[in-house]
Parts: C-alpha cells; sequence; structure tokens
C-alpha cells in the first residue's frame, strides 16, 4: 500500500501504532478556575508538555539571540496546559469533571492536535477563524489562549456543529463566550473567501479528511463506507478549495494553520502545494510557507514526528508516543 | 478494540468481501494493507471450511467442525473427542451390566490393552512383562502378603469407578493390615522390574511431597507404557513432582488427548521434560493453543506438532505474534493458504529469545515490545470483561475465540 511506499522502514512501527490504542492528553480548562487540577495531574505522573517546550526552548537559544521577542512566526499561542503521560506510560486519565464555575476541569484529546493551534502563535486581541472547527477541540483550544478579540467558528455539518456547542457549553462560562464574540455558522467553508475576505488575523484550517487512525476502529461515521466512496475519492480537491478558502479570508500578513489527521501526503503537502499554487496562478496572492523546525524541536520529546516532510510537520504515531497522525503548516499571507 | 462487521462476509472472494464488509475494514484495506482485511474475518467462518487447508485437523476435533458453516464455534473439549469418548461410555457400560466378573477372563483383556499401548522397545517389554507378572501373581493370590482372598464382586466395583485396570490390580497390592513397608516393597520390586536402577528408585521415592506408593507407581507406569524410557522418567518427575498428583484417569485421558494431537512417544518425553505443564494444565487451555495456532496463525497440525507449539503459553504466542500482525510482519493465510508476504518460521517468533526475536524477526525494540505488551493486556482484559458483561448472544465458546481477536 501508499503508506509503506511513503513511509519505507518506518512503516511497521506506524502501523502497530495506529492498531493499538491511542494516547491521550489533558487540556486544563483555564475558565474552570482550579489551581488543583494540575497537581491533581501530576500526582498521576502527567506532565505538561507545553511547560515542558517551553523550559526546552530557552535552554537552547537560537544563533544568539539573547533577549529578542520570539519571531512571530515560531512564537507558540498562549495560556495552554496540557497533560500527557512520559514516553512509554500507558496510563489513562481518569474522565474529566465538572470543576467550579459548572464547567469541566480538563478536555481529553490527542496531545498532537494541540500543535496546530500552538504553531498558529496567537496574540493578544487577533481575529480568528476556524473555519472547519468541529467536533471543538482545536476550537476550545484557540479560546484557552484568551486571545481572541473575535472568534469565528464553523463546520458545514449541522450535527458536528451541535457537538461543537456542546464542547463549548461544557468548558466555557457564557461571560467568556460572549467576550469573545464567538460565532458558532454552519456554512460552506469553501465560500469564505466571497464570504470574509482579508478579514483574520489567524485561521485555522483543520478539514476534513480520511481521518486515518479513527478510520480502523470505528464504524460510525465512516469515510470508508461504500456509499462515501466518492466524498473520499473528491477530498483533495476540498482540501484545496478550503485552504484556498482560509487563506483568502486572512488578512494580509496574517497566519495561516493548515492541519489534518492523516498520514497521506496528497492530503497533506500535495493541498498546500496546491493551494498556494492556486492563490498564486488565479488572485495572484503571494503565500510563503512558514518554516516550523525551531518548533518541531521543542516538541521532540514528547511527539515523534517524520523526518521527511517537504514543507509542513508531521506527528507520527509510535507506541511509546501513541499521537497522531497529525499533519500541520504554518503559512504566511504576504500580499 | 475490535473488527466487528455488522454482518457475515460472503465467500465469493475478496471483491465480494470488500462490497460487503464494514467501513472500517475498507478503511483497513486502504490503509493499511490486506491482511487486516483477511484476519479479521477468517476466524470467524472462512477457516470452518479449513479441512481444505489444513486436512488433519478436523480429524481430531471431530467431523462436525470441519462441515459447519456460517462460522460456527469450538465445541468443549468433551465434544472434541467423540470417537473416544463413546468407546470409553461404553466400556464402563459393559463393566456395570455384569454381575460377576470372573477374574481370570479379565487377564486376557489388560494383557490386550497393555500391548495395544506398548511401543516395541526393549525395555517397553521388560516393564510390560513385569506388569503381567503382576497381573498374574494377583490373580494366583499367591506372592502377595497379607491379601485376603478377593470376591469377584470387589473387582466389579472397583471397574465401576471407571479406574483403568492398571491401576485397579495395583490397588490389590495394598497391604489391609500392616500398612506402608510392604507395599514399598512391592513398589521397590516393580520399579526395578521396569527398568529403573537403584538410585533410580532411591531418587523416586525422595520425591516430596511424596505422593501415596501406589499413585508413585501408577503414574510411572503410565509414563512407562507411554514410550518414555526410565531415565527420562527419573529425571522428568524429579523435575516436575506436581506429576505425581495427577489422579491416573486423568493422565490415561491426556496422554490419550495428546497422542491424538499427533505427540507421542519420542515428542512426548521431550514434552514431559520441557514443558510438564501439557499434563497438567486445563484441556481448554490447550485447545486454546492449538485453536490460535491453526486459526491465527494458520500453523497447519503437522508444523504445529514439529515445532513443539504446545510448550509455549498461550501468552507468549499471543504477545509475539499478534505483534507481527500488527507491523504487518505476519500474515493470516487466505483459504488458498496464501499470503502476499513470505511469514516468518515458527521457531524464529516462538523459540528465539525475546532479543533475538525483536532484531532478527519483529525488526522492533524491546521499549516498543514492552509498552505493546501492556498494551494487549489490556485489550484482553476489556474483551474479557465486556463479554461476560453480557453480549447476549455470545455463546462461551465465542467469548474465548474473541479474546484471540485483537481489533
Amino acid at each position: 500500500m501508499t503508506y509503506s511506499v511513503q513511509f519505507g522502514d518506518i512503516w511497521p512501527s506506524i502501523r502497530v501504532s495506529l492498531l493499538s490504542e491511542q494516547k491521550y492528553g489533558a487540556l486544563v480548562n483555564n475558565f474552570a478556575a482550579c489551581d488543583h487540577v494540575s497537581d491533581e495531574l501530576e500526582q498521576l505522573h502527567a506532565r505538561d508538555f507545553v511547560n515542558k517546550a517551553h523550559s526546552h526552548g530557552e535552554l537552547e537559544p537560537e544563533s544568539g539571540q539573547t533577549a529578542a521577542p520570539s519571531p512571530a512566526s515560531w512564537a507558540c499561542s498562549p495560556n495552554l496546559r496540557c497533560f500527557t503521560f512520559t514516553r512509554g506510560d500507558v496510563s489513562r486519565f481518569p474522565p474529566a469533571r465538572l470543576g467550579s464555575l459548572g464547567v469541566m476541569d480538563y478536555y481529553l484529546m490527542d496531545a498532537a492536535s494541540l500543535l496546530p493551534v500552538l504553531a498558529l502563535g496567537l496574540q493578544p486581541g487577533d481575529t480568528v477563524l476556524d473555519l472547519c472547527a468541529a467536533p471543538g477541540g482545536k476550537t476550545l483550544a484557540l479560546l484557552q489562549t484568551g486571545c481572541c478579540r473575535n472568534l469565528a467558528a464553523n463546520d458545514l455539518s449541522t450535527s458536528r456543529t451541535g457537538r461543537l456547542h456542546k464542547v463549548l457549553h461544557s468548558y466555557v462560562p457564557q461571560d467568556v463566550r460572549d467576550k469573545s464574540r464567538v460565532r458558532v455558522t454552519s456554512w460552506d467553508g469553501r465560500k469564505w473567501g466571497e464570504l470574509e475576505g482579508d478579514t483574520y488575523d489567524r485561521v485555522l484550517v483543520d478539514v476534513p479528511c480520511t481521518t486515518d487512525r479513527h478510520s480502523l476502529h470505528e464504524e460510525e461515521n465512516n469515510i470508508f463506507q461504500r456509499s462515501r466512496k466518492k466524498e473520499r475519492q473528491m477530498l483533495p480537491m476540498l482540501q484545496v478549495q478550503l485552504l484556498a478558502a482560509g487563506l483568502l479570508a486572512t488578512k494580509p500578513g496574517g497566519y495561516v494553520v493548515y492541519s489534518t489527521c492523516s498520514l497521506s501526503h496528497l492530503q497533506n503537502e500535495y493541498v498546500v502545494q496546491g493551494a498556494i499554487e492556486l492563490l498564486s496562478n488565479q488572485y495572484n496572492i503571494e503565500v510563503r510557507v512558514e518554516d516550523l523546525t525551531h518548533f518541531r524541536k521543542l516538541f521532540m520529546d514528547t511527539f515523534s514526528f517524520f523526518p521527511s516532510c517537504q514543507v509542513g510537520e508531521l506527528v507520527i504515531p509510535n507506541l511509546l508516543a501513541n499521537f497522531g497522525p497529525m499533519y500541520f503548516c504554518k503559512m504566511c499571507r504576504l500580499t | 478494540m475490535l473488527v466487528r462487521s455488522p454482518c457475515p462476509p460472503t465467500c465469493d472472494g475478496w471483491e465480494a468481501l470488500a462490497h460487503e464488509a464494514a467501513a472500517q475494514l475498507v478503511a483497513r484495506l486502504h490503509l493499511l494493507g490486506d491482511s487486516e482485511l483477511r484476519r479479521g474475518h477468517a476466524a470467524h467462518s472462512d477457516w470452518s471450511h479449513g479441512g481444505t487447508r489444513f486436512p488433519s485437523l478436523p480429524l481430531v476435533m471431530g467431523r462436525a467442525e470441519a462441515q459447519d458453516q456460517g462460522g460456527r464455534k469450538w465445541r468443549n473439549e468433551e465434544a472434541l473427542l467423540p470417537a473416544q469418548e463413546s468407546k470409553r461410555r461404553d466400556r464402563t457400560m459393559a463393566a456395570r451390566g455384569r454381575q460377576v466378573l470372573d477374574w481370570h477372563r479379565l487377564i486376557p483383556l489388560s494383557w490386550a490393552s497393555i500391548s495395544r499401548q506398548t511401543p516395541h522397545f526393549g525395555e517397553q517389554k521388560r516393564a510390560t512383562a513385569s506388569l503381567l507378572r503382576k497381573l498374574t501373581t494377583a490373580s494366583s493370590g499367591g506372592a502377595l502378603k497379607g491379601l485376603p482372598h478377593v470376591q469377584p464382586r470387589k473387582y466389579v466395583q472397583e471397574l465401576e469407578c471407571g479406574t483403568s485396570l492398571t491401576q485397579c490390580l495395583l490397588e490389590k497390592q495394598r497391604a489391609p493390615v500392616d500398612g506402608g513397608s510392604s507395599a514399598r516393597e512391592e513398589v521397590i520390586s516393580s520399579l526395578l522390574d521396569m527398568g529403573f536402577t537403584d538410585v533410580h528408585v532411591q531418587e523416586l521415592l525422595s520425591i516430596q511431597p511424596s505422593p501415596h506408593p501406589q499413585q508413585l507407581l501408577a503414574i510411572i507406569s503410565k509414563l512407562i507404557l507411554l514410550g518414555v524410557n526410565p531415565e527420562p522418567v527419573c529425571v522428568a518427575l524429579k523435575k516436575s513432582p506436581q506429576l505425581l498428583k495427577l489422579p491416573i484417569m486423568h493422565m490415561e485421558k491426556r496422554s490419550s488427548y495428546l497422542r491424538k494431537l499427533g505427540i507421542g512417544e519420542g515428542k512426548l518425553k521431550r514434552m514431559l521434560y520441557c514443558c510438564p505443564e501439557i499434563f497438567t494444565m486445563h484441556q481448554r487451555d490447550i485447545d486454546r493453543i492449538v485453536k490460535y495456532a491453526y486459526f491465527r496463525m494458520g500453523v497447519n497440525h503437522s508444523d504445529m506438532v514439529r515445532t513443539d507449539f504446545l510448550q509455549y503459553s498461550i501468552t507468549k504466542i499471543r504477545q509475539r505474534h499478534t505483534f507481527l500482525e500488527r507491523l504487518g510482519r505476519y500474515q493470516t493465510p487466505d483459504k488458498k493458504g496464501q499470503t502476499q508476504i513470505p511469514n516468518p518460521l515458527v521457531k524464529d517468533i516462538l523459540r528465539v529469545s525475546e532479543a533475538e526475536f525483536l532484531s532478527k524477526t519483529a525488526y522492533s525494540t524491546a521499549e516498543e515490545f514492552e509498552v505493546f505488551k501492556k498494551l494487549l493486556a489490556r485489550e484482553e482484559e476489556e474483551e474479557s470483561e465486556s463479554h461476560m458483561s453480557g453480549d447476549k448472544s455470545t455463546s462461551e465458546e465465542e467469548e474465548e475465540e474473541e479474546e484471540e481477536e485483537e481489533l
């Protein structure tokens, strides 16, 4: 199969991980206002990998920079705390509980899903668009940063937007939702160039994909259903259109992160390159891919990265760190 | 994390299979390659047609199994050997039916049964001859000390309890009055007759915890009759004294079952030494191993015997095989016995040390394998839990089968 060709010698270790139980991270809910959550998680011998990455980064300053402010391209979105068990530890987190203020204390997710949000590098006061927001893990993370002046969360599917609402209600108090001007819509993401062109500081395009790990284990809603064969074959085109729309909706100088949870370079690098080409040819808009090498190094202890992506980064599942697959690529809209 | 098809697969070929298959199986086909697709269904129904590929197994397991359609499950051990079971029942029935047994008529019967079981080695002949001598002496009542004149009815009663003739006769040697020492002497003499040296006899009699002398003799006699020579018997029993605790009937049943599986004589000796558990373990556990090897690994019957498959624990087999399978380095053969990749040999999977397995067969690391074992153990635990808490239509046999599937 193509994956064994694409990955060669490391394919077996990816394969066995995909077929085995995945690892989760606990995204601490800043709005639950309970500091003891971190303590409790630490007592379980889990560690905040974001914090670990930052201290890791501080120990290795890049090319002689001392007190210089971190370049916008690789600064991480702030205020995110996510606990994971160490490499080789297969413990599970207890289910999240309702904390004070009537919201849940942490959100269990694939820890690799946090990386696209971290890479987007939100800054306070940003106008943010989450183009394919459901089921809402990354949307929640965007809100956790506390940086969103406006957050537009969209998903084509109304049933999935329902789940998004549920997540927001369970985790984010009403006043915060109001303050961040969270707007949830169920429109066609491909239209965003026309709907809200040149509008956003940061855009996340977490596209529908073959959801590799999910498809191997869950029957429900599986994109490999016979009835969805056409849909599956059209995915790369849809993905290009969504990314293009996201880029069009970005202000010049703004940033976009494209992400999938598939291993396929047809859904990953090809789409990035296709969208950039489309914007250049059809709209005369220049887009630059951001180098995430430094960013990747920050998180190498926690995640296993594929070393040979042409553009972007790919977290590959590994038995010791069974997160992902998660592909992400950061772009800057220049013009 | 089971791959469950919502409907049973058809058997018309892989296109048809993919057509009907659940989406997640199609996902596997696309994302992982073919093997998961095959394996996910193999355990359910295809292998009940396995007679074409592995003809010898149905003979052992009972004809009914080979003809089963639509994924019928493993029977319990009683039905596994229907032919043998009915013979045994007949014998007991016949014995009960008789009011009076002529003691002398029993001798030819016992001699016949012994000669049937006895392989033609020199020492075995001697052992058999000595046993026969015991039988004839018993009948004349002469050589046994203190044995009261036996009534025929007593022997009928002995038979009714289903014990073997050998054991009955040995029990007859029990000295009713002065207990221990004369029984011990008898045992010593019997052992010497069977070909054990003085040294052997000393060793055997000093095994702790020490069994009743008659029990000791019964088990030893059985092993001799199975074709194991005195020296290996001695070594094996010293190493695994728990064998001496086995009821002789269990020994009979088990050795007969093992022979049906193709494990007899020379093989048995090896098994006795390296893995005496095949005598003490529950037959259900042997079945589990055999079933796993056959259905999940596509290891045919004769290869199972040749590679001494039973010496490995089901845990080790499952761990190493499932690891290879999920790595994509082992495929369950299809109906035609074919795989896309050459599977590693059984010896390279199970016989080698873990380090060698990892470096030469799995091409993986100790760390990853450790994590994998933990995850697998948890999967299996949750599988059996979810079955016990009531999968309504699941029969007991399916539980056994499901334990062996991964996802």
